[in-house]
């Protein structure tokens, strides 16, 4: 089976998931979306408003709001993860605005929504979350220390007890692994 | 050419987009980038990534219960809408049993629900509907726990206590220090409604066991045949060690109050976690979705 062809099946499925929530059906169907997108739409949270309380919220009144709106949901329009995505950045706007919401928000963005373009910004972050995720502890390893801690090979080396040259070439292939795995997911950075 | 079909390509390409090489390194590999095509194609596409990478998501992991709270909160929705209501539905206002071959200590719960404008000891009775039913949940040896404990077993018998119309008030008794349970709203009590609630249970050692006052606030009916149920957890209970021993269930009427007075085996000092979860009968869930937590002040 070719990817698309998987990706086709997987996309039939959570329409049909959906459908079964329209339905009426709240329990599998909920829980099988919850564990293809709960993490990714709390991580989404997270980045959104900044605060992992207010994240856990967001999932679950979204996946409120997908119930109420099931009905609605055309699968010829969008898929299932864009419509949770959808969902999540109105719940999550609509959380930024409560005024119960200020004492758990970062102060300087209480009163600033973040626009479209931060949002598509917070998906590619994510995307590049799920990509790392991918990789070994070692290149992870070696990525985070980089990246992170803006340490150089040298000190990366140092850090870890290994030799400078096997630090280069960790450091190498955890690219080329990495792009690997955004092009998978059809990322391409701008 | 696409850096993962390029091997033979500089090892400090890589290091050089993510800015990771040191001075030495940098101004060697920049002299060789000059005059190399294909590098400079690489690094460019490595440079995008790099700068994505520094943006990249925090790796949380949402916590475990979050599922299991996201599905309540959707059946909490779908009830709601249905339009019933604790007020409709059958309450379980009392509750007995337990196995007696695994309760080392005899105890009694008396369970008055009660609106809150009643005081302590004088609770005005629920009425008296009846069912059955009862908690027993821990997934560890029942004798590592009783040998742990000693005397002080943690067991709760939940025994009937039908304060019927009328009936005499549940006295609050015990003469030893008395220890206080604050207990306060949990990030899951929004999704019932209830983010606002807290309550506090205050513990007296009377004899062998202990007599709770439990007083919660701010709670709301739940829809369906919806419940609060009140546990005390133990010293060394964790997700994949689970110690829990329930104290009695109860529901809130419209004031959102109730006040619960239990005797019980369990030693505040030993089982100093508390919390208050949402339960619906038949959800198959080990405990529900907790809206109030605590510990004891010792």
């Amino acid at each position: 089976m070719s990817v698309t062809d998987e990706e086709d099946r997987s996309a039939a499925e959570e329409a049909e998931l959906v459908a079964q929530i329209a339905a009426g059906d709240v329990g599998a169907p909920v829980t099988e979306l919850y564990r293809r997108y709960g993490k990714r739409l709390f991580r989404f949270g997270v980045q959104m408003l900044g605060n992992n309380a207010l994240a856990e919220e967001m999932v679950q009144d979204c996946f409120v709001r997908l119930w109420r709106s099931a009905g609605r949901y055309d699968p010829e329009r969008a898929n299932v993860g864009t419509f949770l995505f959808v969902i999540a950045r109105s719940a999550a706007l609509d959380l930024r605005k409560r005024p119960s919401s200020r004492e758990l928000l970062p102060l300087e963005e209480v009163y600033t929504p973040p626009q479209f373009d931060h949002v598509e910004q917070v998906l590619d972050s994510l995307i590049m979350r799920e990509a790392l995720d991918t990789l070994t502890v070692a290149h992870r390893q070696v990525l985070r220390l980089a990246y992170d801690q803006d340490l150089t090979q040298s000190q990366i080396a140092e850090r870890l007890g290994l030799p400078l040259g096997t630090v280069k070439t960790r450091v190498f292939h955890a690219m080329r692994a990495l792009r690997a795995a955004l092009d998978e997911r059809g990322f391409h950075a701008a | 050419m696409p850096p993962d079909e390029t091997p033979e390509l500089h090892p400090d390409a890589a290091g050089w987009a993510l800015g990771a090489l040191d001075p030495d390194d940098a101004a060697a590999f920049e002299t060789h980038l000059h005059d190399c095509a294909e590098c400079q194609a690489t690094v460019a596409g490595f440079e995008e990534m790099a700068r994505a990478l520094k943006s990249a998501a925090p790796a949380v992991e949402p916590p475990p219960d979050l599922e299991s709270r996201t599905l309540a909160a959707v059946q909490f929705a779908v009830l709601e809408a249905k339009g019933e209501t604790a007020a409709k539905a059958p309450q379980p206002t009392v509750m007995m049993a337990v196995p007696k071959q695994e309760v080392p200590t005899v105890a009694s719960v008396r369970q008055a629900v009660t609106e809150a404008k009643a005081p302590v000891g004088i609770a005005e009775p629920s009425p008296p509907r009846m069912s059955r039913w009862w908690h027993w949940h821990w997934n560890f040896p029942v004798f590592s726990l009783a040998a742990a404990l000693g005397a002080a077993a943690a067991a709760v018998v939940v025994v009937l206590a039908n304060f019927g119309q009328g009936a005499a008030p549940a006295l609050v008794s015990g003469t030893g220090p008395s220890v206080t349970t604050p207990l306060s709203a949990t990030t899951a009590a929004k999704t019932f409604h209830v983010g606002g609630a807290t309550g506090e249970a205050t513990a007296r050692q009377a004899g062998e066991s202990w007599t709770y006052v439990l007083q919660v606030r701010g709670l709301r009916p739940l829809p369906g045949n919806g419940f609060y149920e009140c546990w005390w957890s133990g010293p060394k209970s964790s997700p994949a060690n689970r110690m829990f021993v329930s104290g009695g269930t109860f529901v809130v009427g419209k004031s959102g109050s109730a006040t619960l007075t239990m005797t019980t085996g369990v030693d505040p000092r030993v089982f100093r976690r508390m919390k208050i979860t949402v339960e619906q009968p038949g959800s198959g869930r080990l405990l529900g979705p907790t809206v109030l937590v605590g510990q004891s002040l010792t």
